[in-house]
């Protein structure tokens, strides 16, 4: 309907951003527009506005009540575009009667670009050391950094040095305990053949998803051991008083254990000589190499450092 | 810091001013600098402008462990005293002190336990060559101290400090002299709570014989300005000071105190004051926080006072020559995160603490990265050397001084093994302190909401940082730092960083004064009626109480017998 040539009342409209809009978001990011409408009391609710991106509307709807001390402001939801790009957005209230006035057509451009969601792995759960001709498991999980729900079923793979893939699993759909949407997998893999540190990487295939992600991969190390054939029992003492130190962490060759109350860690280790190391907070212990042909019983005397008054640090 | 006035507004509270809201409005703007409240500048105080509002024969500036002993010695004297404070409440930073006093010379504590001492040792401990923490202290003022102790020891136990045990030796002594006060038996009048802070039991009975003997103690009343007869010339007349709200911002109810005997500057030291700190150490940039500063903010402003009516600094190599206590590993998690300054929920001071902070038990269970994502040295140790590595240039050719923030960045597993809680009132999240997320690129991209995080970590050098330090715990060896066996993997979600920035410790230099505590000018002259103790005086380098007591009571002394 023209309204031209009509006695009704005209009035401008001007409007601005109340809030900053960031310059690049997420594709397909949810944003909320803080937009500032004056002159401030005019009775704008449930009126058509219209977004463009590039002159293609991507938002149509009505005006909500405004809010703000002087009743001026309308906060607008609006998705960005899910392409990769740079964009012309224009927020547009369309000229329209209301209440005997005529609102003359009012517009505000801004400028938004659109980046590739991030996403980033972790992984857990990986045994050290692994055994030599066994198999073992670990966890992997991938988070966006839009939190999109796209994430559950992709593929994630493992890969060796020369990056052949060694294995993959789908992502399941429950974020793991204590985060908002870590979505994971264990996965199964056989050990390396060969004993010694191993560097693989999980990757997880964005390229499935349907809005952009960017790559992501995590470096991992396997620790492959050949199969134990001795068992090796470590005493920790305290060196003056020989009174057993409990949850010293021991380690034999690839082997870890946490020593109990009365200060023994059992490791099963294979034959060979092994660096035998302790580390208890608190404590100095020597490092030593031993030799092991048989099951055997070692003694490991760590000196009780001096507890410093943290008052008065390093005094001299 | 490289970081603009709109992010460093957004990251305070509402409630809580800035550091750099407080520095502007108490005009504490580096040396030479004057005290600019209520439009006097302190350096051209002209005394025919002013209008005073009391007088009294003597006043002393901070209600801590060298202004109590010289407020209750001046009136010993028979002068009459006022004592202003800016907290709410006395104490300083000796009530969260762990109330040891670090004085012998053969007291009755040490004949029981069999100690042989004697000012002659105490002299010779405290200025001996082959000890840092002695070698550079001033002679002077160690015969002094020396010669002090022991009437220092009985005017304690007049006044009501009551004594546990004898420790030590430690630091420069060769004998146990260093005596804990029993802590304060009235708990609702404590500040800090289960750390063995007995500082209280020293303050508290100080504070008690005060008031009981007639000192005027004005809480929330900060100094502003020493006025001196002259530019640089004559006697110091008195103070003028600023009623200060419980942020230590000014109300602008102004008190103007005409001293007729002296001016005793007890202010605590410079270690809240950024551009002044740096005057010693220019490596101590904004990120460092000083320990108790939320509590009693010792920034120097009995410092820049002094030297605005002509005093001088003395003996400045004592605070950086790495002997003292000058910084320290702290807690995590928590701004202010001295190790044994921890503000629990029923504290008075925790409204300003907003946490408490997390002991770490075992460093092995954190890495400590930079600002920039990057590991620095072994995280089990802590020495002057660790923290030469901490505050080292972190790459940004905008940032060349500080080392930017520290966080301590673990895993879930680590949470476990330490028993740590992450969340209020244990750690600051809201104050972007702590930040938890389900990876490490995630968990780097949060922390620009910490005040002092100038630039983004960048997420791919934290994620590679962990990658070869969890490659290093494979291994059995830190190639990077050569850290002991790690044992513990950063691996399980979620992942956390909190703020493990160095804390700021002890100020061990300050004005210049005599044995007497006056205060010298630059010309090696008296300033009549002004006085410098404890932590803002300078020349001897000894952690803790003891210098504090014994000089406040030797200036309140020396204050009351003038003319």
């Amino acid at each position: 309907m023209s309204l031209e040539g009509t006695a009704l009342h005209r009035q401008e409209i001007e409007l601005a951003l109340a809030e900053p809009v960031p310059e690049e978001v997420d594709a397909g990011a949810q944003l909320m527009l803080a937009i500032r409408i004056a002159p401030s009391g005019l009775n704008l609710v449930g009126t058509l506005f219209l977004i463009t991106a590039d002159d293609e509307v991507r938002t149509r709807g009505h005006l909500p009540d405004l809010a703000g001390e002087d009743r001026d402001i309308a906060r607008i939801a609006f998705t960005a575009p899910e392409r990769i790009g740079e964009f012309a957005l224009r927020l547009i209230i369309p000229e329209h009667e209301r209440e005997g006035t005529i609102c003359r057509e009012a517009s505000l451009s801004l400028r938004l670009r659109t980046r590739p969601h991030v996403t980033s792995l972790a992984v857990w759960d990986c045994p050290a050391p692994v055994v030599i001709g066994e198999t073992f498991r670990l966890k992997v999980g991938a988070q966006c950094s839009s939190s999109c729900a796209s994430l559950p079923g992709c593929a994630i793979e493992i890969h060796d040095e020369s990056a052949a893939v060694l294995a993959h699993a789908a992502l399941g759909d429950t974020p793991w305990p204590g985060t908002q949407a870590l979505y994971w997998a264990e996965i199964e893999l056989a050990a390396p053949g060969r004993e010694g540190l191993h560097a693989w990487t999980a990757k997880l295939a964005a390229r499935e998803l349907g809005i952009a992600h960017s790559q992501a991969s995590f470096a991992f190390t396997v620790l492959a051991d050949a199969p134990a054939a001795h068992l090796v029992t470590v005493a920790v003492v305290e060196a003056e008083k020989r009174t057993p130190i409990d949850n010293a962490q021991v380690r034999l060759g690839a082997r870890r254990a946490a020593t109990d109350e009365r200060g023994l860690a059992r490791l099963a280790v294979p034959g060979g000589n092994h660096e035998l190391s302790v580390w208890k907070a608190g404590y100095e212990a020597p490092t030593s190499t031993i030799e092991v042909i048989q099951d055997a019983s070692v003694a490991v005397e760590a000196v009780l450092l001096p507890v410093e008054d943290p008052d008065s640090y390093w005094q001299g | 810091m490289a970081k603009d006035d709109a992010r460093s507004r957004q990251a305070d509270t509402a409630a809580r001013p800035s550091r750099r809201d407080f520095l502007r409005s108490s005009g504490a703007v580096g040396v030479g600098g004057a005290a600019a409240l209520a439009g006097r500048d302190a350096a051209a105080a002209d005394a025919a402008d002013i209008k005073w509002d009391r007088e009294v024969d003597v006043v002393v500036i901070g209600a801590g462990a060298s202004g109590l002993p010289a407020a209750i010695a001046a009136r010993d004297g028979g002068a009459s005293v006022m004592l202003l404070e800016q907290h709410f409440d006395i104490g300083g930073c000796a009530i969260i002190s762990g109330g040891t006093v670090h004085i012998g010379a053969g007291n009755r504590i040490q004949h029981e336990k069999g100690v042989k001492d004697s000012p002659d040792l105490v002299f010779a401990d405290w200025t001996r060559p082959g000890h840092k923490a002695a070698r550079y202290n001033d002679r002077d003022l160690v015969r002094r101290f020396a010669d002090e102790n022991l009437a220092t020891f009985d005017f304690l136990n007049e006044n009501g400090v009551q004594w546990g045990q004898l420790s030590g030796p430690q630091s420069a002594s060769t004998v146990p002299r260093q005596i804990t006060a029993v802590e304060w038996p009235v708990r609702s009048q404590l500040v800090a709570f289960d750390q063995q802070r007995n500082g209280s039991g020293v303050v508290r009975p100080l504070e008690m014989s005060a008031r009981r003997k007639g000192v005027e103690i004005l809480l929330q009343h900060k100094m502003t300005s020493v006025v001196r007869e002259g530019h640089f010339a004559g006697r110091v007349l008195g103070v003028t000071a600023v009623q200060v709200d419980r942020w230590f911002q000014p109300t602008y109810q102004t008190l103007n105190v005409r001293a007729r005997k002296g001016v005793i500057l007890a202010t605590g030291g410079h270690g809240g004051n950024v551009e002044l700190r740096r005057v010693f150490d220019p490596r101590l940039t904004a990120e460092y926080q000083a320990h108790g500063e939320d509590l009693a903010p010792h920034n120097g402003d009995g410092e820049i006072a002094a030297m605005a009516i002509g005093a001088s600094l003395w003996a400045t190599a004592n605070q950086t020559n790495e002997a003292g206590a000058a910084i320290n590993k702290g807690r995590l998690g928590v701004k202010n995160n001295y190790i044994r300054g921890r503000f629990t929920p029923e504290s008075p001071n925790f409204f300003r603490a907003r946490a408490s902070g997390q002991v770490v038990h075992d460093w092995q269970n954190v890495i400590l990265v930079k600002e920039n994502g990057k590991r620095f040295w072994d995280e089990t140790k802590e020495n002057y050397d660790y923290h030469a590595a901490a505050l080292a240039w972190s790459g940004d050719p905008k940032k060349l001084n500080g080392g930017g923030p520290i966080w301590a960045i673990f895993d879930a597993d680590a949470v476990e093994r330490e028993k740590w809680k992450t969340d209020y009132p244990y750690v600051d999240r809201a104050g972007g302190y702590f930040f938890t997320a389900a990876t490490l690129i995630e968990l780097a991209s949060q922390l620009t909401r910490n005040e002092y995080q100038w630039r983004p970590m960048p997420g791919a050098e934290l994620q590679a940082t962990v990658e070869r330090f969890n490659s290093f715990v494979d291994g059995g060896k830190d190639l990077d730092f050569n850290r002991p066996s790690p044992p513990h993997k950063i691996a399980k979600p979620p992942f956390h960083a909190a703020w493990a920035t160095p804390c700021l410790h002890d100020a061990l230099t300050g004005l210049r004064t005599n044995t007497d505590c006056e205060a010298i000018d630059l010309y090696g002259k008296v300033i009549p009626g002004l006085y410098a103790v404890g932590e803002s005086q300078g020349g001897f380098q000894m952690h803790g109480l003891a210098r504090c007591i014994v000089f406040g009571r030797i200036a309140g002394m020396h204050a009351a017998a003038r003319a």
